[in-house]
């Protein structure tokens, strides 16, 4: 029997900022599939120009509220790189930390509040709350202490303050570690917890193979600060060279920018972290994700979520090595920088051109900043996971729309919902496009 | 004062938590905290000031068995600003819920479903919550008389 189906979701809920389903099947035919995003964009590489980088990474975080650590991250990692600084051991390790802490606060918050509403039956976590309360309260538990994490480290829960261009302003002292090594023994007891949750639930089948692109490295560890850009195509470039991945393109209906670099799409985030780096997993998070059945190469987006729940495990165990490591070792207090603008010339200055790389919850983000020798900032690029997944998001889409046409309306637009969910996406973060009409030119 | 909203601020027969929520740096959205602030806290009389992540007190609330919870936080309700009111929880927007925002009124069922604490909800009619740093005076007025109102219930003299 042939199908009509018109599905126009308004907007999109349990995501970030404003999206649209757009569906129309008349007669079996695809006629129209689409994730219009209507957010306006922010200018903030405008905002970045004639700035100096030491305030560059201040500005940057303010772009996501959830992802305040990557942009600062990947801020500092675009300046440094620009003037040629390479930080010490013992920042590069300081700064994993706090991407983990930020990591995990992210993927409890989309595991719990934005994708078990949906694989337990309820249209929102609101209704958990009577039946799941304990569940609930586990979940924002976990992401206080995160911030509490945060807060110990960097001086606050979100936006930091204390890590800079080169290195922290202020560094743990021994009483501030073991109080992070309490927190973090704390959520490790509510992870288990999550993975006896997270088993009891069941995504739904779909398998899209694309490409999956994300930090690679040579070395032993899961890449989330350092590396080089690769593909599950088996592609690598340099960092430098991320223009090549991102191929950024425009459509009509989104003021977010498309992305592909091989195939006609590209995912990036947990799932394709994992496709890229499963042998480089914590064991307990290898083996959780044996348990989940996520051995690469794993196709069915839904189960972005298992993977980031995965990748969760792996970032608090990983940071009790990380904090094991301090503890041992101390902290060198001596590396402590009081930098400021850099009046006082601290960091020695070039000019150049600069790329931050860094795995972020969402996936690979890129800051590029050109620099003048006095520090101030000419251009500069920022580049969104989730403005590369849109593109990726609407194949996925086109894939699973026809497949599913036996289903209700109520059904199909269920799913689709899920779908984008899954992506966990920043929808605010991503508008970069604003489509300018000029009058009588 | 209104009279239902004295009686929000009465003593009970248990541990009465006061907790308030907003931006000290919006304006008139930072009468929350200037309320905290303001409260000098007894063995009955406990107060938290959420500020802007009111998900962050959930188990801090809790903790202290509260017989009864009272929200303070800056409301439009179309009103003149400073005028205050007992705002009914169901007519709290449940704005759209994301990794980025929980709203308000989540919060307090959350934690009334896990102890079972009778609730309130006391809004102020902000004149602007727009950047800066400083309360118009109709606001900080409304502020003053609440705390004052809470110290009086409680015997504490105000400073």
């Amino acid at each position: 029997m042939s199908r009509n189906v018109k599905i126009n979701v308004e907007y999109l809920t349990r995501v970030e900022g404003h999206g649209n389903i757009v569906v129309n099947v008349k007669e079996n035919k695809l006629e129209d599939c689409r994730l219009d995003i209507v957010e306006s964009p922010r200018f903030f590489e405008g905002m970045l120009r004639g700035r100096s980088i030491f305030e560059a990474q201040h500005i940057t975080s303010r772009i996501c509220g959830i992802c305040s650590c990557g942009h600062t991250l990947a801020s500092i990692q675009a300046a440094e790189s620009a003037i040629g600084f390479t930080p010490s051991e013992q920042t590069t390790q300081l700064r994993k930390l706090l991407l983990h802490m930020e990591t995990l606060d992210s993927h409890i918050l989309h595991i719990y509040l934005l994708v078990a509403p949906d694989l337990l039956g309820v249209k929102s976590f609101v209704p958990l709350i009577n039946t799941h309360n304990e569940v609930v309260r586990r979940a924002l538990r976990m992401k206080k202490m995160c911030n509490d994490l945060c807060d110990i480290l960097v001086g606050r829960h979100v936006h930091p303050i204390s890590c800079i261009v080169g290195g922290f302003t202020k560094l743990p002292q021994e009483k501030e570690l073991d109080a992070m090594m309490d927190l973090l023994q704390k959520i490790q007891a509510d992870m288990e917890k999550t993975v006896e949750l997270a088993a009891t639930l069941k995504f739904p089948e779909f398998q899209r193979e694309t490409e999956y692109v994300g930090l690679v490295n040579d070395s032993d560890e899961y890449p989330f600060l350092m590396g080089d850009v690769g593909s599950t195509d088996g592609h690598r470039v340099k960092k430098e060279e991320y223009r090549r991945v991102t191929n950024e393109f425009i459509v009509p209906h989104s003021s977010a920018k498309h992305a592909k670099w091989n195939r006609s799409s590209y995912m990036a985030g947990a799932l394709a972290r994992l496709n890229l780096n499963y042998k480089k997993l914590h064991p307990k998070a290898k083996a959780l994700a044996d348990q989940l059945g996520l051995k690469p190469l794993v196709t069915n987006t839904f189960l972005n979520t298992a993977a980031q729940l995965v990748e969760s495990v792996h970032c608090v165990e990983d940071s009790i090595r990380l904090l094991n490591e301090f503890k041992e070792k101390g902290v060198d207090q001596k590396e402590a920088v009081s930098v400021g603008l850099n009046e006082k010339g601290v960091i020695p200055l070039k000019a150049g051109i600069g790329v931050g790389a860094v795995e972020v919850p969402r996936g690979i983000l890129f800051h590029e900043y050109e620099v003048d020798d006095k520090g101030k900032i000419i251009n500069a690029n920022c580049i969104i996971p989730t403005s590369q997944n849109v593109n990726n998001i609407e194949h996925d889409m086109k894939k699973i729309v026809p497949e599913i046409l036996d289903k209700t309306d109520e059904q199909i637009t269920l799913l689709l919902e899920m779908l984008v969910r899954a992506y966990d996406p920043c929808i605010s973060c991503s508008a970069h496009f604003l489509n300018v009409k000029f009058i009588n030119r | 004062m209104k009279k239902e909203i004295e009686e929000a601020l009465r003593p009970g027969t248990g541990v009465t938590l006061i907790i308030t929520a907003g931006n000290s740096f919006r304006q008139d959205d930072g009468v929350g905290p200037y309320i905290a602030s303001g409260i000098r806290p007894t063995s009955t009389l406990k107060v938290i000031n959420a500020g802007y992540t009111p998900e962050n007190i959930i188990e801090e609330a809790v903790s202290l068995n509260p017989q009864s919870i009272v929200f303070i936080d800056a409301a439009d309700f179309n009103s003149q600003a400073g005028d205050i009111r007992l705002i009914p929880e169901e007519s709290i927007p449940e704005t759209t819920v994301s990794t980025h925002m929980i709203p308000l009124n989540i919060i307090s069922r959350l934690i009334a479903d896990s102890i079972k604490s009778k609730i309130a909800f006391i809004g102020i009619q902000p004149k602007s919550t727009q950047f800066g740093e400083d309360m118009c005076p109709e606001v900080k007025s409304a502020a003053d008389t609440i705390v004052r109102t809470i110290h009086q219930g409680f015997g504490r003299p105000t400073l």
